[in-house]
C-alpha cells in the first residue's frame, strides 16, 4: 500500500523550510565568506532570490499537474520508458545522493566538535535508524512532528540571535563591495546549488497536500523563510567574526553559539543551540529518504514502499562512509556537485515545463 | 498479553542503548587545566606546562593543606604532542575546556606565535574565551608557579585581575584568543597582547607559604603591553603608551589620570566615559587618519589650591586634560610609527574601510606607509562633577 497520508499547505511550508536550513546552516557562512569575505551577507540574499526564481518553474509544473508526483508526469511527458529512465536518474543522483552527503555532514560535525572518540559509524547507524522509522510511518506523522517542533526551532533561532547581538560590531561589514559584485556572485553560486536548487524534490511530495491550489504559495513562503533565517545567521556571523575569521572556521555557526555569554552566567550553551540543526538535519534526511524510497517504488510499480527502506537505508549508511575520504576530497567535489544540482534542479524541470507547454500536456482530466 | 511482555522486554533492552555517550569523561578522570604556558627550548622543541586544579583543595570544605593547583611540564615537537605526553606523568587526561590563560614565553613570541596558536584554535576542546599573555623577560612557565592571594587558583587570579584592571585602569588590556586570531588575519592591524611580570622572590612564590604572609613575597602583575608585527613580538609599550593605545582602540571604560594644577600641585581625574572615532581620509592620494577622542571625567583627587566653585577652573582643567591626553595618544602613535613600524591601531583597517581602492595599492607594504602617515589627534574633554565635596580639603587647612 502506498502512502495515502495528507498534509496541509502549512505543514508543507514548514517541511521545506526545515529541509533547506538542514545541514547548510552550519557551514554556509564559511563557504560564502571564503569568496565574498565581509560581503557574504549580500551573497546570502542573492542565492535565495535565485532559488525563489527557479522555484517558479517547479510551481508552474506542479500547477499543470495538480495532485500528481514528479515521476508520474515525467512518464507522461517523456513517454513511459524514457520517463522511467529519467526518473531513476533523477532519484538516484538527486534525493538519494544528497542523502549520503547530508548524513556524512552531521556525522563529521559530531565526531569533530562534540564526540571525537565515538566511531562515526555508530552515529550514522543510530541517526539513520530513527529516520528509517520515521519514513516507514509515512509523510503525515513526519509533517505533524515538523509542525510540533517548528516553534522550538524559531525560538532557538531567536535566542541565538538575541544573545549574540550585544557582541557584534558593525565595522566588520565594511568596506561594502570592495571588490565589486564579482566575488559576491561567485560565492552565491555554490550556495544556490546547495540547497536552493533542491526544492524540485518537493514536487514528489506535493501530491499529498490536501488543497493543491495552495502548493505554490506554501513552497514560496517556506523557501523564503529558510532564506531569511540563513541570511540573518550569515549576517550575525560576519558581524561577530568578520569575513576573514568566518572563512577560517569549519562550522562558524557553532562557533557563534559558543560565543554566547550573558553576564558570565548564561554561557557554554552551544549544545542546546545545536538542537536547531539536529532537528533540521533530521527532517532534511527524512524527506530525502522518503522521496527516494517512494519514488523508486513508484517507478517500479511496487505496491508498497516500506520494503525498500531497510536495503536502501543500509546503502545510504555505507555510501555516506565511503563517499569521500577526507575534507580535501569533499572540497574538490563541490564544483562537481554543482553540475548535478544544476542538471536536476534547474535543467530537468525547465525541460519538463518547456516540453509540456509546447506539446500542451496537462493533467488528464480525472474520471 | 504476550505481545505486551515482548514489548516491555524490548523497551528495556533498547533503553540500555540510550545510556550516556561513548565519549563520556567522568569528572574524576579529567585534569582540569586552568593555565597553560608554552616556551621554546634550546633544541627547537616546545616546553608546555599545564596548571591543573586539585579538586579536593578548591572545595568549600576540607582540603588537606596541599597546593590547590599542580603543574605538569613536558617537552614535545609540537604543542599537542607535549600535552598528550603529560599523561605519562598525570593520572588524569588533560582537559582544556576551562582554560583561563595561555602564557607564551618571550623567546617564543619573538620567533612567532602563529605556529602554537594553530592548535589552540583547531582543537575542539578549547574555547576561544581565554586570555593570551606574554611573559616578559622570563620563561612563561614561571608565571604559572606563583601562588596568589584572594583566588585559590593562580590562573584564575591572573584572569580576574586582568579583567578587573581592563575595566578600571587605562594601560591594561586583555585579549582573548579569538580577538588575537582576528587581528592576525587582519592585514590592516597588528596584534597587541598583555604581558605578565613576576615581581619579588620567585622561589618563595612557588610555595604555599607565599600565602601565609600579609605582604606576599612574590606576586604577578600585568603592567605593559607587548607589540607584535604579524605574529612576531617586536617590543613593549610602557605605561603611558599603553594608555594611549587603549584610548585609540576604544578599550577604556573607566580610568584615572592626573595633571598638574596651574599653581603647582596635582589633580587627579576619573574618566567615566571615553569614546573614540578613528576615521581615514585621502588627501592627494595619501591616507590621513583622524583620531577623534571624547572624554567625560569627574574630579577625584585635588592636591592643590584651586577654586572648584568657579566655572573657569573647570575650563582650565578641561584645557589641561586635553593637552595631557593629546600627549599620551601621541606618545603611543610615535612609538608605533617610529620605533616598531607596526600598525597596532588598525589604521590600515580604517583606510581599508574608507577607501578600498587606495588600500589595494598600499596593502603590500602598508607598514612603510603607516610609519610616515600623518595622524591628527583631536581630543575633547568635559569635566562635570567634583566628587562629594567641592573645594579641596587643603583650602580649609589654615596656613
Amino acid at each position: 500500500m502506498m502512502d495515502n497520508g495528507k498534509i496541509s499547505a502549512r505543514q508543507l511550508s514548514i517541511l521545506i523550510m526545515l529541509y533547506c536550513i538542514g545541514s547548510a546552516i552550519i557551514v554556509i557562512p564559511s563557504t560564502l565568506a571564503s569568496q565574498a569575505k565581509q560581503d557574504a551577507w549580500i551573497s546570502s540574499l542573492l542565492s535565495p532570490a535565485i532559488g525563489l526564481l527557479v522555484l517558479q518553474i517547479a510551481i508552474r509544473l506542479s500547477n499543470r499537474f495538480p495532485g500528481m508526483a514528479l515521476t508520474e508526469y515525467i512518464e507522461i511527458i517523456f513517454g513511459k520508458w524514457v520517463g522511467k529512465i529519467v526518473s531513476l536518474w533523477f532519484l538516484a543522483t538527486f534525493p538519494f545522493m544528497i542523502g549520503f552527503y547530508t548524513l556524512r555532514d552531521i556525522g563529521d560535525f559530531l565526531t569533530m566538535q562534540i564526540m571525537p572518540e565515538t566511531p562515526i559509524e555508530a552515529i550514522h547507524i543510530v541517526l539513520f535508524g530513527v529516520i528509517i522509522v520515521g519514513v516507514r510511518l509515512g509523510l503525515e506523522p513526519l509533517a505533524r512532528t515538523a509542525e510540533l517542533l517548528f516553534p522550538w526551532i524559531v525560538a532557538l533561532f531567536a535566542v541565538l540571535f538575541l544573545f549574540i547581538v550585544p557582541q557584534v560590531s558593525k565595522t566588520n561589514l565594511l568596506p561594502v563591495l570592495e571588490n565589486g559584485w564579482k566575488p559576491v556572485i561567485r560565492a552565491s553560486l555554490p550556495y544556490v546549488s546547495f540547497p536552493f536548487l533542491e526544492p524540485v524534490i518537493f514536487l514528489m511530495l506535493v501530491n499529498h497536500v490536501n488543497r493543491s491550489e495552495k502548493v505554490g504559495r506554501a513552497l514560496f513562503t517556506g523557501l523564503a523563510m529558510a532564506g531569511f533565517l540563513m541570511f540573518i545567521t550569515t549576517l550575525i556571523t560576519i558581524l561577530l567574526f568578520g569575513g576573514q575569521l568566518t572563512s577560517l572556521f569549519m562550522y562558524p555557526t557553532y562557533e557563534l553559539s559558543k560565543k554566547i555569554n550573558i553576564g558570565n552566567f548564561l554561557q557554554r550553551i552551544e549544545i542546546i543551540m545545536a538542537t536547531i540543526w539536529f532537528v533540521t538535519i533530521y527532517f532534511r534526511l527524512a524527506i530525502l529518504f522518503y522521496v527516494s524510497v517512494v519514488g523508486f517504488a513508484r517507478v517500479m510499480k511496487a505496491a508498497d514502499y516500506r520494503f525498500l527502506t531497510l536495503p536502501l537505508g543500509m546503502i545510504t549508511i555505507v555510501m555516506s562512509l565511503v563517499v569521500y575520504r577526507n575534507v580535501g576530497d569533499l572540497t574538490a567535489f563541490i564544483p562537481v556537485w554543482a553540475s548535478f544540482a544544476y542538471i536536476n534542479g534547474l535543467l530537468l524541470p525547465a525541460l519538463l515545463l518547456i516540453v509540456a507547454v509546447i506539446r500542451k500536456i496537462k493533467r488528464p482530466l480525472v474520471k | 498479553m504476550k505481545c505486551k511482555v515482548v514489548l516491555t522486554i524490548l523497551t528495556v533492552l533498547l533503553l540500555s542503548l540510550a545510556t550516556g555517550c561513548w565519549n563520556r569523561s567522568e569528572l574524576n578522570d579529567l585534569a582540569i587545566t586552568v593555565g597553560l604556558s608554552i616556551d621554546r627550548t634550546d633544541n627547537d622543541r616546545y616546553l608546555v606546562s599545564a596548571q591543573i586544579v586539585e579538586p579536593g583543595e578548591v572545595a568549600e570544605k576540607g582540603g588537606s593543606g596541599r597546593s590547590p593547583v599542580t603543574l605538569f611540564n613536558e617537552t614535545g615537537n609540537t604543542v599537542m604532542e607535549a600535552i598528550r605526553k603529560m599523561t605519562t606523568n598525570s593520572p588524569r587526561k588533560i582537559y582544556m575546556a576551562h582554560l583561563r590563560i595561555l602564557v607564551i614565553g618571550e623567546e617564543l613570541a619573538r620567533e612567532g606565535i602563529g605556529d602554537v596558536l594553530d592548535f589552540m584554535i583547531r582543537d575542539h576542546e578549547l574555547r576561544t574565551d581565554f586570555f593570551v599573555a606574554i611573559a616578559k623577560g622570563r620563561k612563561a612557565k614561571e608565571m604559572l608557579t606563583i601562588m596568589t592571594p584572594l583566588e585559590k587558583l593562580p590562573a584564575v587570579k591572573i584572569y580576574k585581575s586582568m579583567t578587573t584592571s581592563q575595566n578600571n585602569w587605562a594601560p591594561s588590556l586583555s585579549v582573548t584568543l579569538d580577538k588575537l586570531i582576528a587581528d592576525l588575519a587582519n592585514e590592516g592591524k597588528h596584534p597587541v597582547l598583555a604581558t605578565l611580570e613576576a615581581t619579588g622572590d620567585e622561589k618563595a612564590g612557588n610555595n604555599k607559604s607565599n600565602m601565609e604572609r600579609i605582604d606576599v613575597p612574590a606576586s604577578i602583575s600585568s603592567a605593559s603591553l607587548a607589540v607584535f608585527k604579524k605574529d612576531k613580538l617586536v617590543g613593549w609599550l610602557n605605561e603611558t603608551e599603553s594608555k594611549g593605545y587603549n584610548y585609540i582602540i576604544n578599550k577604556i571604560s573607566t580610568t584615572l589620570g592626573f595633571m598638574s594644577c596651574p599653581n603647582g600641585g596635582k589633580i587627579a581625574v576619573q574618566v567615566v566615559r571615553s569614546n573614540v572615532k578613528v576615521k581615514a581620509r585621502t588627501v592627494d592620494g595619501e591616507p590621513i587618519v583622524d583620531v577623534d577622542l571624547r572624554v567625560k571625567q569627574n574630579i577625584s583627587e585635588v592636591l592643590c589650591r584651586i577654586d572648584l566653585t568657579k566655572e573657569e577652573t573647570f575650563a582650565e582643567i578641561d584645557r589641561r586634560s586635553v593637552q595631557k591626553l593629546e600627549d599620551i595618544l601621541d606618545s603611543a602613535i610615535v612609538k608605533a610609527q617610529k620605533q616598531f613600524k607596526s600598525d597596532i591601531f588598525g589604521f590600515g583597517d580604517a583606510v581599508h574601510r574608507a577607501n578600498p581602492r587606495l588600500w589595494k595599492k598600499l596593502r603590500k607594504d602598508w607598514d612603510r606607509h603607516f610609519a610616515i602617515m600623518p595622524v591628527h589627534v583631536k581630543v575633547k574633554v568635559q569635566t562635570t562633577l567634583s566628587g562629594t565635596i567641592n573645594n579641596s580639603l587643603k583650602n580649609l587647612i589654615k596656613e
